[in-house]
């Protein structure tokens, strides 16, 4: 297949949109929550839309409702985001990461117990919430997306002084007269909410590595917080558009090279840096 | 003119039924440079926190020249300023020194609070009390513990406050520093006409310039002067062990090894 005719593909168009958007989450959401210490979020929250999403079918079967369980994964995703917030409400990172260990442990039982109750046909439904494939999106899926990639980047440049101020230092925030509650609270629901969001439409495999590994590099790279994040959004296009292409050449699951290619950058690094 | 007063009475502060502060009255007066000092746990950051309107009493009243820290929380934080540990300071973040004090002045604005070129003169000038406006543009993580607390210094001092409460600003700070920030806040008392309350698990170095000594053990073991505090007795009852005092050109030196562990 030669690059203009991959540059054609609906598919790849499709996927490429989702992942300058997915790009723009991990500029964004995820430089506050690897600022925060809080990396391990990521996973718990994708953990507990699967919860959600269980639940969702599970009262769809239940009731004969037809709500779409995206919501209740929605629901779910941010309600346990929150949980472990609360838990974590003073910035210390330790404690923040004990309340996400402890929400994730929540919110897998309860997916565990909702996948037991519903019927086998629908699980396989369920688990597509956690693994999504860029190479899938739906036009709903982009739509959705953006939706929350727009409102998060514009809470994001409204707050980016208070979320920088309350990830370095939450206690003279506050004494300062910072409302350092509303902040913390609001990070950790939009985190919340483009984590439930990117991980429906690109798969939980790829967001870790989006969300987490380019924060992490841009912030070992460059001194100031918005080029952080402007490293970050260059970091995910790039390699999720050499990604998208080798996956059309070798015939290999995009999310896969995609994190892998973002893992051996953050490795290079870090052995250049020793 | 009446001197401004922290006024205290009967305050007593529990976590999870434990007893921090236990039935704690006193005047502290807003003119004074005064040091609290005591063991680990005995309450000190809670006793400040309370002050400062974070941590609010189980029973008791707290005024702060006249205002309750709770409910008139904004205006108390105008007139008080709060220096932190500056290891409680994450490295992880990339913030300047002038964007760190310029903190200190951007919580009037509303989001997304952009600074004015007076915010920015403001800021230079409170980093000019510290003498630190040459650092304005390094990061905070490549600063030394004393460079980190002057800057931390600085921001509280952005506003202009009438009182100073600062957390062991001396931890983990090397000697040297440790003199230089002694020096600073003298200034800043005696010049700026700022009373300051300092935590400390070190008297020496800074009591010179002390006018009141807080000795705290979840309650008042003994408060005044350094030389109605610091006694053998009063010390043993507060550390459990016996202290040498040192006398030394009418200044009381206690000999206290006191490490605290850091949170």
């Amino acid at each position: 297949m030669d690059i203009t005719s991959i540059f054609m593909n609906q598919f790849f168009l499709r996927a490429l949109a989702g992942l300058i958007l997915t790009a723009i989450a991990s500029a964004t959401v995820g430089t506050i929550i690897v600022s925060r210490g809080m990396t391990f979020l990521t996973a718990e929250v994708a953990h507990a839309a699967l919860g959600g999403a269980a639940l969702g079918v599970f009262i769809n079967g239940l009731l004969g409702l037809g709500i779409d369980p995206f919501f209740t994964a929605i629901a779910s995703g941010v309600v346990f985001g929150m949980l472990a917030g609360y838990g974590g409400k003073t910035g210390s990172p330790e404690k923040l990461e004990a309340a996400i260990g402890v929400s994730m442990a929540i919110s897998m039982s309860i997916a565990v117990l909702f996948l037991g109750m519903i019927p086998s046909q629908d699980i396989p439904k369920v688990w597509g919430y956690l693994l999504g494939d860029i190479l899938l999106l739906t036009l709903n899926d982009i739509i959705i997306l953006s939706i929350v990639v727009v409102s998060t980047v514009i809470i994001f440049l409204f707050f980016q002084r208070e979320f920088i101020y309350i990830a370095m230092d939450m206690e003279g925030a506050e004494a300062l007269g910072y409302n350092v509650s509303f902040y913390h609270y609001l990070s950790i629901f939009i985190s919340s909410l483009a984590i439930v969001v990117a991980t429906k439409a690109v798969g939980s495999i790829m967001i870790y590595a989006v969300m987490i590994i380019p924060p992490v590099i841009s912030l070992m790279l460059v001194k100031k917080f918005i080029l952080a994040s402007i490293t970050s959004f260059v970091i995910v296009l790039v390699t999720g558009i050499v990604g998208l292409l080798i996956s059309f050449y070798v015939n290999v699951a995009p999310s896969g090279v995609i994190g892998i290619l973002i893992s051996f950058l953050y490795l290079l690094l870090a052995f250049k840096r020793g | 003119m009446a001197i401004d007063v922290i006024h205290i009475e009967n305050v007593s502060v529990e976590f999870n039924g434990a007893v921090i502060l236990n039935d704690i009255s006193l005047e502290i007066y807003g003119n004074e440079f005064t040091v609290v000092i005591g063991p680990n746990g005995a309450g000190k950051t809670t006793f400040i926190k309370s002050i400062l309107g974070l941590i609010h009493p189980s029973k008791g009243e707290i005024k702060v020249f006249g205002h309750n820290p709770f409910r008139e929380g904004e205006y108390i934080r105008k007139i008080v300023g709060y220096v932190p540990q500056y290891i409680r300071i994450s490295d992880v973040i990339p913030m300047n020194v002038l964007e760190t004090v310029l903190m200190g002045i951007l919580v009037k604005k509303k989001p997304p609070r952009i600074p004015s070129k007076t915010d920015i003169q403001s800021a230079l000038q409170a980093l000019k009390v510290v003498d630190m406006v040459e650092y304005r543009e390094r990061y905070i993580h490549e600063l030394s513990g004393g460079e980190r607390q002057r800057v931390l210094i600085a921001r509280a001092m952005v506003r202009k406050p009438k009182y100073l409460i600062l957390d062991e600003p001396f931890t983990g700070v090397d000697v040297k520093s440790q003199r230089e920030l002694i020096e600073f806040l003298h200034k800043i008392h005696v010049e700026n006409k700022v009373g300051m309350l300092i935590v400390v698990h070190d008297l020496a170095p800074i009591i010179r310039y002390v006018d009141k000594i807080l000795l705290l053990n979840k309650r008042v073991v003994a408060y005044g002067s350094p030389r109605d505090v610091l006694k053998k007795e009063t010390i043993k009852e507060a550390y459990g062990a016996e202290v040498e005092i040192l006398e030394h050109d009418k200044i009381c030196y206690p000999l206290l090894g006191d490490v605290h562990r850091h949170r």
